[in-house]
């Protein structure tokens, strides 16, 4: 149900789902589930990343989303509508890029968005526009087919932010991409945000996701593991102190009599502390009082990658 | 969903295949009118001197068959074969003999070569030749079922390599090119992904697929028209200042434009009925495999295990409304069967907007319930 906040805003998620399930019917074979109960919620305006590994069911996720496959249970609401009955009224407000770029090879760059451009009634302006944001101005007349894949997925990305949508939706959008067409890529969708805009971003770019995001979520076997504001996610991960010593296995004793999680480090003479940087002083302390001396210190903190990696490893292997 | 038909011509504007269809066809309606202009036979005989030269022939064989018969009558043949000899005594007269052995068609393996261009017939099958082929004028000329001619009760057989039926043979070939066009609007689509590209733009895969529907058919209307009246026009020079365009009236030209008008329309009608396929399969390939084992195995099958559904069999329809003829059912059994009349042009137009009805309804049916990935 939509309901607004002071103001008179929209307060409604831009995108919700409830227990959506897709499972794919093989030929031959068992069928194949690729996403199982997964309930979301995408808040409105803002930079939402949508993480998981290779087969986690984000790309799924994003087709039944967009109406382009069919869930086999659950519910999926798009700007107040339900999808897919409600994709006619609400299509003209969404903007997306699916996994690759998907034009006419022997048409134009400009040609394949003006065509686009008319079935959704806007003007050739808008498709200069368009390729401006994106970079492609320079090379908009030549056949699409002749782009490398960087441009192409700019013309997608073109594509996709044509109709001015009130959300987005991008499924790796810096897919072959240099490090300058990255950066630009991260202050579009950032802009977007900023704008009041909402952005669904699924990427392997876990950096940059870091970078842009207000809010992410991270799926794994078609499951939600855990989704909130990017800081709240890691903050339950704190990083580590790695801690070159003599003697490491009587260190790890020392630390572990002082209440500190500790384990041998891959290299030789360290052990990894799992704290974060603030405890380094009690850590260092706490050894030295035991009359054992560091020869080295690095705070290493905890990023998206980290987590991620941690959860979706866990998740894989709860052992 | 007219703007989305009007999108979809555009996109088609913008695509190879209808240019280089065309392109394709145009230059080898130029090469086949050349070819019809240059293959002008001016020293080959015409009707009239290979009748004067078989009447000669059989009043040699009458001249030599009645001496033969007067000098065994009148005992001067000499020694004779005792079969020939009772062959000879079974006819009453000489003129009974010379009617039994000079019966004109005995000499009729001279081929009446007239490659002169008569536009009158070019495009129907077994037309009379009218008093508009002026060599033939005022005489009694028809043509036989075999293809042969009776000039004045006299038949000769004929070569007609590029008349009769010209328009109606072309048509068959086109008609291939009508199910390609068709069956690449969508498979061109799922090849290259943009299918996808489209439904997030217009969700509503019943008008998208309607707006495609709309544009095969109309592109191959006009790609087969285009063609035809292409064809016409290479024929025309040929007819002008090789052959004759006598008897050319409006009439005629109003028949021509009918064959053209209804070739069209077949064209349509397959161009959807690929397209549909096409979306089941998910390829251009499909559809065109489909549609051309189904032509080429249906007619066969209809006669040799399900003779009563020839009267609903796809290709005897197709057929009889593009030229204007009819559908026949089959009587009779075994191989001892004949062909009555079931319906005409009428008859046939309605079975095949049923049969394009049902195709359509099957790949809207797919289409929406299909997922794209």
């Amino acid at each position: 149900m939509e309901s607004r906040g002071s103001g008179g805003r929209i307060t409604t998620p831009a995108i919700e789902i409830r227990n959506l399930k897709k499972v794919y019917k093989g030929l031959r074979g068992r069928p194949t589930v690729a996403v199982e109960s997964l309930d979301l919620d995408v808040p409105r305006g803002g930079v939402f990343g949508f993480l998981g590994p290779n087969g986690a069911g984000k790309t799924t996720t994003i087709r039944c989303l967009l109406g382009l496959v069919m869930p086999t249970e659950g519910s999926v609401r798009l700007l107040d509508q339900d999808i897919p009955g409600g994709l006619s009224d609400v299509m003209s407000n969404v903007g997306a890029l699916v996994e690759s770029p998907k034009f006419f090879p022997g048409f134009s760059g400009r040609l394949n968005l003006e065509l686009l451009a008319s079935s959704g009634q806007l003007d050739t302006s808008d498709v200069t526009r368009a390729l401006d944001e994106v970079g492609l101005t320079d090379r908009a007349n030549d056949k699409f087919g002749t782009y490398s894949l960087g441009m192409k997925q700019r013309l997608a990305v073109a594509g996709a932010i044509l109709k001015s949508p009130e959300l987005l939706v991008l499924d790796e959008p810096a897919n072959g991409l240099d490090p300058a067409g990255i950066k630009d890529m991260r202050e579009l969708i950032r802009r977007y945000g900023d704008s009041g805009g909402t952005v669904l971003v699924s990427s392997h770019q876990l950096s940059e996701i870091q970078l842009m995001c207000d809010a992410v979520a991270i799926i794994s076997r078609g499951k939600l593991i855990t989704a909130g504001p990017v800081s709240e996610v890691m903050a339950n991960h704190e990083g580590s102190l790695v801690v070159v010593i003599d003697d490491p296995i009587d260190a790890i004793g020392t630390l572990a009599a002082a209440g500190f999680v500790a384990r041998l480090g891959g290299d030789p003479d360290t052990i990894v502390v799992d704290v974060n940087e603030f405890e380094a002083a009690n850590v260092t302390r706490t050894l030295a009082l035991d009359g054992r001396y560091l020869r080295g210190l690095t705070v290493h903190a905890a990023s998206l990658e980290s987590v991620f990696l941690e959860l979706t490893s866990e998740e894989e292997d709860p052992a | 969903m007219i703007r989305l038909l009007r999108l979809e011509l555009r996109r088609m504007w913008h695509r190879r295949l209808p240019w280089v269809l065309l392109l394709g066809i145009t230059v080898a309606m130029i090469i086949g009118g050349g070819v019809t202009f240059v293959s002008h036979d001016a020293t080959a005989p015409t009707p009239g001197d290979v009748s004067a030269e078989i009447e000669a022939q059989v009043a040699d064989c009458r001249r030599f068959t009645t001496e033969e018969w007067n000098a065994w009558d009148q005992g001067e043949l000499g020694d004779t074969d005792p079969e020939y000899e009772r062959y000879l005594g079974s006819f009453d007269s000489a003129d009974a003999m010379a009617d039994d052995q000079c019966n004109p068609r005995y000499f009729d393996d001279e081929f009446l070569n007239d490659p002169r261009f008569c536009l009158i017939s070019l495009y129907e099958p077994g037309v009379e030749f009218r008093e508009g082929c002026p060599d033939l004028e005022g005489a009694n000329v028809y043509e036989r079922p075999s293809g042969a001619i009776m000039v004045d009760g006299t038949e000769y057989r004929a070569l007609r390599s590029n008349t009769s039926g010209t328009v109606s043979n072309v048509s068959l070939f086109l008609f291939v090119v009508a199910s390609v066009i068709g069956a690449s609007f969508i498979g061109a689509e799922y090849k290259a992904g943009t299918i996808e590209t489209t439904l997030l733009w217009e969700p509503r895969r019943g008008r998208v697929l309607g707006a495609k529907v709309g544009a095969a058919a109309i592109t191959a209307l006009i790609i087969h028209m285009a063609a035809l009246v292409l064809l016409v026009a290479a024929m025309v020079p040929s007819a002008v200042w090789q052959g004759s365009t006598a008897g050319v009236d409006s009439a005629f030209w109003f028949g021509l434009g009918g064959v053209v008008l209804r070739g069209g329309v077949v064209a349509a009608a397959l161009a959807v009925m690929a397209f549909s396929v096409s979306v089941v399969t998910r390829n251009t390939v499909g559809g065109v495999v489909v549609m051309l084992g189904y032509g080429a195995v249906s007619p066969t099958i209809s006669f040799l295990l399900l003779r009563s559904f020839r009267p609903f069999e796809l290709t005897e329809n197709l057929t009889a409304f593009a030229v204007g003829g009819e559908v026949g059912r089959f009587v009779g059994s075994g191989f001892d069967v004949t062909s009555v009349y079931s319906h005409g042009v009428t008859g046939a137009a309605v079975r095949i907007a049923a049969y394009v009805v049902i195709a359509v309804a099957i790949a809207l049916v797919v289409f929406r319930r299909r997922d794209i990935d």
